[in-house]
């Protein structure tokens, strides 16, 4: 026997200092040549120390259940603490592009596959194409008729042919597949045919399904199912009639140029310029006062007034001090638009100009925006968009400021120059001039809704006037603070939309054209979206939970009609407004109003008189992080509704009742978006710490710092505020120390203004000052020089990353996943103060 | 200043020379040497030779023509050849031989003077320096008067300005009004740096390129080549 085992033992050539596993793999593999190394073996011994610094596991980690763990999850390793500080730590925080490439990592040939097939691929040059079509598309600028009656004539004839001509699923995919590279190669061209091409295909897909969805699905069996089934339909029916009034409002923006101004300044027109305010501190309204005394204009022609509704003693010396005039009110009936109308009878300026009161104009302001009224002299108001350089909740509590385009941001960048296009831009309350003859001939500004500034519009659309948009950022506020403030800001626009729209509705009544109605109509039934928005977060749950089936169709074939739809229109929208809206970012800012606004507009739509006025707060500071779990209680809910949801999926999947299980699988992806929507929202309410009362706003501009000692320094500023201001010197220097004093030279036009300050922070070439001893004209020039430089907000759109759908859905289930986490994280604080006591 | 605006030029491959039309014979100093210059064009040109026989280069390339240090008899001679033949200069600039981009400063004695006339008649280009203090802002309306004269375009150029000073911003301001664009857009900001580097032998330019005097003098070139360039077309 022991010959035996030394016989193994010398064919199959062991060394006593192998182990078992060692052993084992000699059983299958001949041994190396004498003195070669075995490499195959030591590869298979390499092995797991390469998992391991690839799944981030430390090198005494065994191969155990953590190991496999961390094939899908990826976890905080030393690195990341370095990172910059974020909300959540831990498992949650982690990014989940790189847990699916951590995944896919060993699949490389997959990612080399898919770049072989695309460099076989033909190639086509975008930009010659762009080029060639460019001359149509100026020919249709020129005569927008003979495109609208291309539009008409071709849309009768080709859009029942396609849309009614039935397909078998196998069809519908190809057809999917044709429209879908015709798409993706037509988005690369650049110019704006193209962009209507896309449109029109998406417009063309989503008719497809309408028709589908009309014709074949609604037969449902018992009542209950078809009740649900039709509110679902009712649903779709507004996103398909929102979507429309989209494409259409935004299909073909103005982007109207500024009218220079005569040269001889005695041909301006008198300007009065208001600032409205209630219970603002002084401090909010100060820099808005002294910007406004800064606006280039003839002295004799300007006059600036502050609408005290507060009657506010302090706000009365303020005023004196700073030379402009102050008027109050015996009441505070219909709030602002009631202080506005006081205040037009006491003043006789030809045209008024409106700043809320954080609003901080630049001195430019008038002279881009009062050449369009001497060009057009039918131009009874000219709207600018309302920029804000602190953070809103969503930003702040996502950390996204600046990087995702806020929700204002599509309005105003791309929805009032697609409203322009057609005269229908809106008047929205600040930053605006309104010539006074037609603001008195549609008897001030309406007090009828709480959305006084669109209803002013309109009616001074009715009687044939028109407004003109122009997309220079001119002034430049604070955003809300909270999310409660926030989501109040939007129930108030929600509530008056309904209000106008009960009460005045832009379909009915004279004075309008077709376009204009659309515009109006678009956006007042925008904010009817929190119904639909509920249904979609709630409907799949009727089938999950009590297998209802709400949509008579095949999953499959649900999913090729509905997919291509989403995913065209997606694109399509991606494509026009991908610089002022992310993909699936408005889902998510839905989500979070949806629940509030339902009732606001719902009761001003049933009553339109109900409802009183709320005031946004505004230049507040939030001291501590929290969890505001008044305003997410109804996301809780449906949560944990979703959740449940889901649960009861997985058991169908695995367990019970499994003969539906493509109907399961797609509400359960329905559902998991809705968890991501509902985690995004949960999240926001997280509010963030902030840190400073004064906003720092980032900016570059030149600046000499002069030193106690006699030198000068020429530098640039980093960011300032009204406070203070971060400088960037050219290099160290030696000369200075904390807590010395130094003067900062600022620049407006061609005058250069000295403020006294102290160094507060030193650190290298970086170096932060604060202002002290400011006097009150110091103070003046200081936000004149700042806040109202002429360049001071012209290139805020710069640098914002431009909309890539798949990279916003990642960013999107980011969010959503940190929700999560924030969620996690208070409820455990929560329940450890729970058991501690 | 003039020497450090012949040296940005110098370092942007223009060809510049200056011409030192000040007896005060200080300008050497501020190119580096240690002591009054002895020799000078005025000397010669008084015993009537070829006067740009002594010329100077400065490390930087730059040409100077010094006045030199001469007794009160040759001085009035000068004096005496510059009020008789008024467009002395103008003709004699034309027997230099020079590349045709170069650019010339003539460095005067303060406005009113006989040096000032006969630069102002050779110039292509007057720029008028003058401090923000009251006595410089009252001479300034005559100084443009004088300007107005002789038809010249010119640019006035405000020098030591301290913004932490109210007397001189409101001097600028009022200046602002009272010559309008004729002001430079740049003005030369008092600075410590700048006689430290004259005692370190150095141009301010070199000794504190991050100071805003430098940022001025480089403003000040461009703005001052632009408006020739302007002249010429």
């Amino acid at each position: 026997m022991n010959r035996f085992f030394c016989l193994i033992k010398q064919q199959l050539q062991f060394v006593p200092e192998m182990n078992c596993y060692a052993m084992m793999w000699r059983i299958f593999f001949r041994a190396p040549k004498p003195n070669a190394p075995d490499t195959l073996w030591l590869y298979v011994c390499f092995l797991p120390y390469f998992f391991r610094s690839k799944l981030g596991l430390g090198a005494k980690d065994r191969i155990d259940a953590k190991f496999f763990l961390a094939l899908f999850w990826r976890f905080p390793c030393a690195e990341e603490k370095v990172q910059p500080p974020t909300f959540v730590k831990g498992w949650f925080n982690m990014e989940l592009l790189a847990v699916v490439e951590k995944i896919l990592w060993p699949f490389v040939f997959i990612r080399r596959f898919y770049d072989w097939l695309l460099s076989k691929l033909p190639k086509f040059n975008y930009d010659k194409i762009g080029d060639s079509l460019s001359s149509v598309e100026f020919f249709f600028e020129r005569y927008p008729q003979a495109f609208l009656l291309i539009t008409l004539i071709t849309l009768p004839v080709v859009l029942p042919l396609i849309v009614t001509t039935p397909f078998s699923l196998f069809e519908q995919v190809v057809f999917f597949t044709a429209t879908w590279w015709i798409a993706l190669r037509i988005r690369r061209i650049p110019g704006r045919l193209p962009i209507l091409v896309l449109v029109g295909l998406s417009i063309l897909v989503a008719a497809r399904y309408v028709w589908w969805r009309t014709t074949h699905t609604l037969d449902l069996e018992t009542p209950i199912e078809k009740f649900l089934g039709l509110l679902l339909y009712a649903a779709e029916c507004y996103t398909w009639l929102i979507l429309l009034f989209g494409f259409v409002q935004t299909a073909w923006p103005l982007y109207r140029k500024p009218v220079p101004l005569p040269k001889e300044t005695d041909l301006w027109p008198s300007v009065d310029i208001y600032i409205p305010t209630y219970n603002e501190p002084l401090s909010v309204v100060r820099p808005t006062v002294y910007a406004a005394c800064g606006i280039d204009w003839p002295n004799d022609k300007l006059k600036i007034y502050i609408l005290d509704d507060g009657r506010r003693e302090e706000f009365k010396l303020f005023a004196e001090q700073a030379g402009v005039e102050y008027i109050i009110r015996p009441d505070n009936f219909h709030a602002k638009a009631g202080n506005i109308n006081h205040a037009l009878k006491k003043t006789q300026g030809e045209y008024i100009t409106i700043f809320d009161c954080d609003h901080i104009p630049t001195r430019s302001f008038l002279q881009t925006t009062m050449g369009w009224f001497l060009k057009d002299k039918k131009c009874a108001m000219l709207q600018t968009p309302h920029h804000f350089f602190s953070p809103d909740p969503f930003e702040r509590n996502f950390s996204t400021f600046q990087q995702v385009p806020n929700e204002g941001s599509l309005f105003y960048g791309l929805v009032q120059d697609g409203n322009d296009l057609w005269n229908a831009t809106f008047f929205c309350g600040s930053c605006a001039v309104i010539k006074r003859q037609p603001l008195l001939e549609v008897g001030g500004i309406a007090v009828e809704t709480v959305t006084e500034d669109a209803h002013t519009a309109l009616k001074m659309h009715r009687r044939g006037y028109t407004t003109a948009y122009l997309k220079l950022v001119q002034a430049a506020g604070l955003a809300t603070e909270s999310l409660s403030g926030h989501i109040g800001q939007r129930i108030r626009w929600a509530r008056g939309m309904a209000q106008i729209f009960r009460t005045d509705n832009p379909f009915l009544g004279r004075g309008l054209s077709f376009m204009q109605r659309l515009c109006y109509s678009n956006a007042m039934l925008h904010f009817f979206y929190g119904i639909p928005r509920l249904i979609f977060l709630t409907m799949p749950l009727s089938y999950l939970y009590f297998e209802l089936h709400v949509i008579n169709a095949a999953a499959l074939s649900l999913a090729a009609y509905v997919l291509p739809h989403i995913m065209h229109a997606n694109l399509a929208n991606s494509t026009m407004q991908g610089k002022y809206r992310h993909s699936f970012w408005a889902e998510v800012y839905e989500s979070v109003l949806a629940w509030y606004i339902v009732l606001p507009t719902t009761i001003a739509f049933i009553n339109p008189k109900l409802g009183k006025f709320n005031v946004t707060a505004k230049g507040g500071l939030i001291e501590k992080s929290y969890f505001d779990w008044n305003i997410s209680k109804p996301y809780l809910i449906l949560l944990f509704l979703n959740l449940l949801g889901f649960a009861i999926g997985v058991g169908r999947l695995l367990f019970w009742n499994q003969h539906e299980l493509s109907t399961v699988m797609l509400n359960m992806v329905w559902t998991g978006f809705n968890l991501i929507m509902l985690g995004a929202a949960v999240g926001v309410a997280t509010e963030a710490r902030q840190i400073r009362l004064s906003h720092r706003v980032p900016m570059r501009i030149p600046a000499v710092l002069y030193l106690p000692q006699g030198y000068t320094i020429a530098c640039y500023t980093d960011n300032y505020s009204s406070g203070g201001v971060g400088l960037v010197l050219p290099e160290e220097t030696h000369y200075l120390t904390m807590k010395d004093r130094i003067h900062i030279g600022l620049n407006r036009g061609d005058r250069e203004f000295c403020f006294p300050g102290e160094i507060v922070m030193l650190k290298g070439k970086q170096i932060g000052i604060r202002f002290e001893g400011l006097s009150t004209e110091q103070e003046k020039n200081l936000v004149q020089c700042t806040f109202g430089r002429a360049d001071a907000w012209l290139a805020w759109d710069e640098g914002q990353p431009v909309d890539k759908p798949l990279a916003a859905l990642f960013e999107v289930f980011r969010m959503g996943w940190r929700g999560y986490g924030r969620l996690f994280r208070h409820v455990k604080e929560i329940s450890t103060n729970w058991l501690k006591k | 200043m003039t020497v450090s605006l012949a040296t940005i030029l110098q370092r942007q491959n223009w060809t510049t020379g200056i011409i030192e039309l000040d007896p005060a014979n200080r300008l050497g100093l501020f190119l580096g040497l240690n002591e009054l210059l002895e020799q000078g064009f005025a000397a010669h040109l008084a015993k009537r030779e070829k006067w740009c026989s002594h010329a100077y280069q400065s490390a930087d390339q730059v040409i100077f023509l010094p006045f030199g240090a001469v007794d009160a008899m040759t001085k009035q001679i000068f004096d005496h050849a510059l009020y008789k033949y008024p467009q002395w200069l103008k003709i004699a600039l034309h027997d230099i031989v020079v590349p045709p981009d170069s650019v010339f400063f003539i460095d005067t004695p303060p406005w009113p003077s006989l040096y000032v006339e006969q630069a102002c008649e050779a110039a292509d280009l007057i720029v008028v320096v003058w401090n923000p203090e009251p006595l410089h802002y009252l001479t300034l309306s005559a100084v443009s008067n004088f300007l107005a004269k002789i038809k010249k375009p010119a640019l006035f150029l405000v020098n030591k300005l301290d913004v932490r000073r109210p007397l001189h911003n409101d001097l600028v301001l009022m200046s602002q009004n009272h010559l309008a664009n004729l002001l430079l857009p740049y003005r030369l900001h008092l600075d410590e740096a700048v006689p430290e580097a004259f005692a370190n032998n150095k141009l301010v330019i070199d000794h504190a390129p991050s100071s805003q005097v430098s940022h001025d003098l480089h403003g000040i070139s461009a703005y001052i080549m632009q408006t020739l360039h302007k002249l010429d077309s």
